[in-house]
């Protein structure tokens, strides 16, 4: 019988949505790989991995010991690369959970690329299978530079980008300079949502970063952590330390343009991409440039946004996130933050996010995103699983 | 956060694009955007533009939105370009300079310029709006006809507020300040504010706006007994930092009670308190209550706009 075998944490609240649609559509619980068990060498993939199976790849996101264990897998390559901030292995295995604290970004992302890599290579080796995602896939919308210039190439509309990486603050004024540019976003490059985001703008001698990272000195290092408050750095010097930080971990910039508003707020959608249909949506308010903070913002229904756009528009729209997923042809879903001018004219995707269907209050003619992921499924795929759903 | 106009007069305002048509009766908003900017086209560009293919002569009014996206132009130019073209505006009663929201470029940021040259120019003009305090002044017009002034602001210098008090303005009915913050260049005083609240200007005031305050809770003490309250039909003290010292100023005074409206909206008041003001005999409006960020051990209360 065909089973979904899930990469996952196993407290996931993602996991629990799946195994929530699994049994609402009258289909056995998925086979569950933890990824600390994964990281650990307690089990592989292809020893569970049978004829028919479909896997599922979830974020290896919110769990500590995963993230551990990850930054541990990435220490070597990190001090190989000997670019940006990198602890020892023994280092990170023993690092205590706190809360916001922002590790080694790009060591992190090293580790899942080493773990995604040995991934890839035993489902190519696998019996015949489907697959959801493609783990290169996952791993390429986790690095926002090379999502950026795949999307870029692809003539998906995004927002202007440097495409470089950026060494530190000074480096970046110099490069803004050059580019006639006095208002950007300061990402890094494998952080999520709102993590490490840094809403720059300069004018006349006066700066301001707008951001909800927070900077904390400790035997003159500066470490970072993620907050809920939004802080505002407005001296050169307190900017120069943080976009330095930020610089240490891989960042993407990206040109701040000016963004929509309704009802007074600004705004920007999430819309979740199944089979190449934009789906599942949630409008995000915000009082300022940050929109994606999990925290204070205000959300909005998908129809809010529609009310103001053409239907010709959404056409435009909807054309632009399934061209986005055609770059990624292996991923059968993702999402997609896109922004608007202010007039609703023109709209550009921001980000595009492998695990990006968490959305679960969010409904498209009645079903969630997991439910509409699984039928897309097998629609496509397993005669066992379409004839048990029918 | 302040959004873009929506209307004006009652007119819907629009932006204005070069080759359409604008929507009979709108007032159109003349700005640049970021491909404007990228591709060289000033707003003066956009304005030649607009007087060439709109027939102006029977607009109600004119709204500038974005004119700088460099942040290295004051508003001066506009001023002149408008104030040169005003043969072409015979029926032009509102103005707004600078409907320019943060997404564009932070209030404070905005660099404004003296305004004064629009109102003589415009001897009929009834409304004139501006945003950003940098850079801005007024003077001390005279102007028969002006009904309504708003200065939006992050920070309004006291200079503004001191040379309006000896200003002209026999049908002015609706004055709108931003008194904002120190933080972003607010340098108001109870003292500047004091012909206004004293009534010894504007003759015909009937709506009194001092928004965005962080002087909030003073400007409501100097108000307990200010004659304009005798004046004036609606006090607008909304957006900024009010907090139960300045509401139980409002609530003990006499003059507050013969007023038609209070707007408190955005306030940092106590649910006790709003209760009490829900209790005046006048419509009050105390929506939108803050609590304030607390950390390192104080709560901070912030103006609704700033920066």
């Amino acid at each position: 019988m065909a089973r979904f075998v899930v990469l996952a944490n196993p407290d996931c609240r993602r996991l629990r949505l799946f195994e929530c649609a699994l049994q609402k559509l009258g289909l056995s619980p998925p086979v569950v790989v933890p990824y600390a068990a994964l990281l650990r060498g307690e089990v592989r993939l292809a020893q569970v991995l049978r004829a028919d199976d479909t896997v599922r790849i979830e974020s290896p996101g919110r769990d500590f010991e995963v993230e551990r264990l990850l930054l541990a897998r990435g220490a070597s390559e990190a001090q190989r690369e000997n670019r940006f901030r990198c602890i020892e292995s023994e280092a990170a295995l023993q690092l205590e959970e706190e809360r916001g604290r922002l590790h080694p970004s790009r060591q992190w992302f090293l580790g899942l690329r080493s773990l995604f890599e040995e991934l890839q290579s035993e489902l190519d080796a696998a019996p015949p299978h489907r697959a959801m995602h493609d783990a290169r896939h996952c791993l390429e919308m986790s690095d926002k530079i090379a999502c950026h210039a795949r999307l870029l190439a692809a003539g998906v509309p995004v927002a202007p980008a440097l495409g470089a990486e950026i060494e530190n603050f000074e480096a970046l004024l110099s490069v803004l300079k050059e580019r006639g540019w006095n208002r950007v976003f300061v990402k890094l490059s494998h952080g999520s949502s709102a993590s490490g985001v840094v809403a720059l703008q300069m004018s006349r001698g006066r700066v301001l970063a707008t951001t909800t990272t927070e900077m904390v000195e400790q035997n003159g290092e500066i470490r970072l952590y993620n907050s809920r408050r939004v802080r505002r750095y407005q001296t050169w010097r307190e900017v120069e330390v943080l976009i330095d930080a930020l610089c240490r971990e891989r960042v993407h910039v990206e040109r701040w343009l000016p963004k929509a508003s309704l009802g007074g707020r600004v705004c920007d959608v999430r819309l979740v991409i199944i089979d190449g249909q934009a789906r599942q949506g949630k409008v995000r308010l915000s009082r300022g440039p940050l929109t994606n903070l999990h925290l204070g913002n205000e959300r909005a229904p998908l129809e809010a946004l529609k009310s103001r756009l053409t239907e010709e528009k959404w056409g435009e729209i909807v054309a632009s996130c399934g061209a986005a997923m055609r770059a990624y042809p292996h991923s059968l879903m993702g999402g997609a933050d896109l922004v608007f001018s202010p007039d609703f004219r023109r709209h550009a995707i921001i980000e595009l996010n492998a695990w990006g269907d968490l959305l679960p209050d969010a409904r498209c003619e009645g079903r969630d995103t997991y439910e509409d992921e699984i039928r897309a499924v097998a629609y496509f795929g397993s005669a066992g699983i379409l004839a048990r759903m029918e | 956060m302040i959004d873009h106009l929506e209307t004006l007069l009652g007119h819907p305002v629009v932006d204005w694009k070069a080759g359409e048509p604008l929507p009979a009766g709108a007032i159109p908003r003349v700005a640049i955007d970021y491909d404007d900017y990228e591709n060289k086209r000033s707003w003066t560009d956009a304005f030649e533009e607009f007087l060439e293919e709109v027939d102006t002569g029977p607009l109600a009014g004119l709204v500038v939105g974005a004119y700088d996206f460099a942040s290295s132009q004051n508003s001066a130019f506009v001023v002149e370009a408008i104030v040169a073209a005003r043969d072409q505006f015979a029926s032009l009663r509102a103005l707004f300079i600078g409907d320019i929201v943060s997404e564009e470029n932070e209030i404070s940021w905005i660099l404004q310029s003296d305004l004064s040259p629009l109102l003589e120019a415009f001897p009929d003009l009834e409304y004139l709006g501006a945003r950003g305090g940098d850079g801005l002044k007024v003077g001390s017009p005279r102007h028969a006809n002006l009904k309504t002034l708003v200065i939006e602001s992050g920070g309004l210098d006291g200079g503004v507020v001191r040379a309006l008090g000896e200003a002209d303005l026999p049908a002015l009915e609706h004055l709108e300040l931003y008194l904002g913050t120190d933080e972003y260049g607010g340098t108001v005083t109870i003292e500047d504010l004091a012909p206004i609240l004293e009534g010894r200007v504007f003759p015909a005031l009937k709506y009194l706006g001092l928004r965005d305050a962080e002087i909030v809770d003073e400007v409501a003490g100097a108000l307990v007994t200010a004659p304009v309250l005798n004046r004036i039909e609606t006090l607008d003290l909304s957006l900024g930092t009010l907090g139960d010292e300045g509401a139980q100023a409002l609530l003990d005074s006499p003059l507050v009670r013969g007023l038609k409206k209070l707007d408190l909206h955005y306030h940092f008041c106590t649910d006790a308190m709003q209760e009490k003001l829900k209790q005046l005999p006048l419509e009050v409006d105390v929506s939108d209550a803050q609590s304030g960020d607390e950390w390192d051990g104080e709560v901070h209360r912030y103006v609704a706009v700033n920066e």
